[in-house]
């Protein structure tokens, strides 16, 4: 039964290899589908829906179909097996990890954030590194990752946010292909036009920090919010800003 | 590396150099060695809230036009007395001018001490550098 299978199949690869006929393509994807599944059950249970899972493991059995070559002396299904798992994995870098952090740090990063709330009231001024690590009991390159965690607002959704599904393509790339094209003076136009469309209080926090030159400590007191909240709102109305600017 | 009196404050930290293809991928590892820096030198979190946003709008301007996403890029950081000093440089064929920005300028000027520019065909620079205040 089994030998008829793979005789059927390599009868199959054979045809398909010189006419690329759709419906040999068809049949050899859906005679192969039970080994896609086999790898996206082997990722479940991490958080993605397992028919997410199946397509993606369905996406790297097609492209396996495309690249194989018979002539090169290895099973199909060994070939298939790698690119699917390496699709799978690519998936969870790019869609899961690259956006999701890990939840020990994302929970030292809160902690972090609140001890340095604490300090700051404490102390009367912006604690330091060693300051928080002590603090925390963490070390003082924890407290470090875990700040630019805190930035991740900032930095996930600009630059480094992935795009489609291309290896390591992300909006920077295109931000910069498509900079290149708008002139300068369009730049400063479309700043000073989208200043004009923030909040009053972005505005003004934009204003005293870039362009009055304050401490966000000397806005917070000014606009009597805490300085945490001033930087977070730094943080995302450049963010904002950027977006709107590159769109791309 | 040396001490100064102040606990965990360096006088003085080895430099520290990168160089990474020029990828935005790439900004975090920036951000963390820079933020890394900055602390042995006694940087506040304000400060290093600063160094983080002046290092990203650095290295986002080194990787604007063409050539985008190709070339290499190198990140010097060296730091003595309460002072990072930064100099990043792409180094890229055929890159074209990119002047800076008047925001990115505006946050530059409001986060670094001092910083420089300089670009030709082959080559394009930031240097900066920002003082701890030990307030």
């Amino acid at each position: 039964m089994t030998e008829a299978r793979d005789l059927e199949r390599d009868r199959l690869f054979a045809r398909y290899s010189d006419t690329k006929i759709a419906a040999d393509r068809d049949s050899l994807l859906a005679s192969y589908t039970p080994l896609a599944n086999f790898f996206a059950n082997r990722y479940s249970r991490r958080g993605v829906d397992l028919e997410d899972l199946r397509q993606v493991a369905q996406l790297g059995l097609v492209a396996a179909l495309d690249r194989f070559d018979p002539e090169v002396g290895v099973k199909f299904a060994t070939f298939a097996g790698r690119t699917i798992d390496g699709e799978l994995k690519r998936y969870f870098r790019d869609k899961t990890w690259a956006v999701r952090v890990p939840r020990s740090l994302k929970e030292i990063s809160v902690e972090v954030r609140d001890a340095a709330a604490l300090l700051t009231s404490e102390l009367g001024k912006s604690p330091t590194v060693p300051q928080l690590a002590e603090v925390t009991g963490h070390s003082e390159d924890v407290v470090i990752e875990a700040l630019d965690v805190q930035s991740s607002g900032y930095r996930a959704h600009s630059l480094e946010a992935p795009v489609g599904s291309e290896d390591g393509l992300t909006i920077g790339d295109g931000l910069a292909s498509e900079r290149r094209e708008i002139e300068i003076s369009d730049i400063k136009m479309a700043v000073e036009s989208m200043l004009l469309t923030l909040e009053d209080r972005e505005r003004r926090i934009l204003k005293l920090r870039f362009f009055e030159d304050k401490s966000q400590r000397e806005i917070a007191d000014e606009l009597g919010i805490s300085q945490m909240h001033v930087s977070r709102i730094i943080r995302t109305t450049l963010e904002g800003l950027r977006t709107e600017l590159d769109p791309s | 590396m040396t001490s100064n009196s102040s606990a965990g404050v360096s006088s003085q930290v080895d430099g520290v150099v990168l160089r990474f293809p020029a990828k935005p991928g790439y900004l975090s590892l920036c951000r963390v060695n820079a933020s890394t820096v900055g602390s042995m030198l006694g940087f506040n979190l304000d400060e290093l809230d600063d160094l983080r946003l002046a290092v990203n709008e650095s290295v986002t301007w080194l990787l604007l036009g063409s050539g985008s996403a190709e070339g290499i890029v190198e990140l010097e950081l060296e730091g003595s007395d309460g002072e990072l000093r930064l100099v990043a440089t792409r180094h890229q064929a055929g890159l074209t001018d990119e002047p800076v920005d008047d925001l990115v300028g505006a946050i530059l000027g409001a986060t670094v001490d001092s910083y420089a520019t300089s670009s030709s065909t082959d080559r394009r620079q930031m240097r900066f550098a920002k003082r701890a205040s030990f307030e």
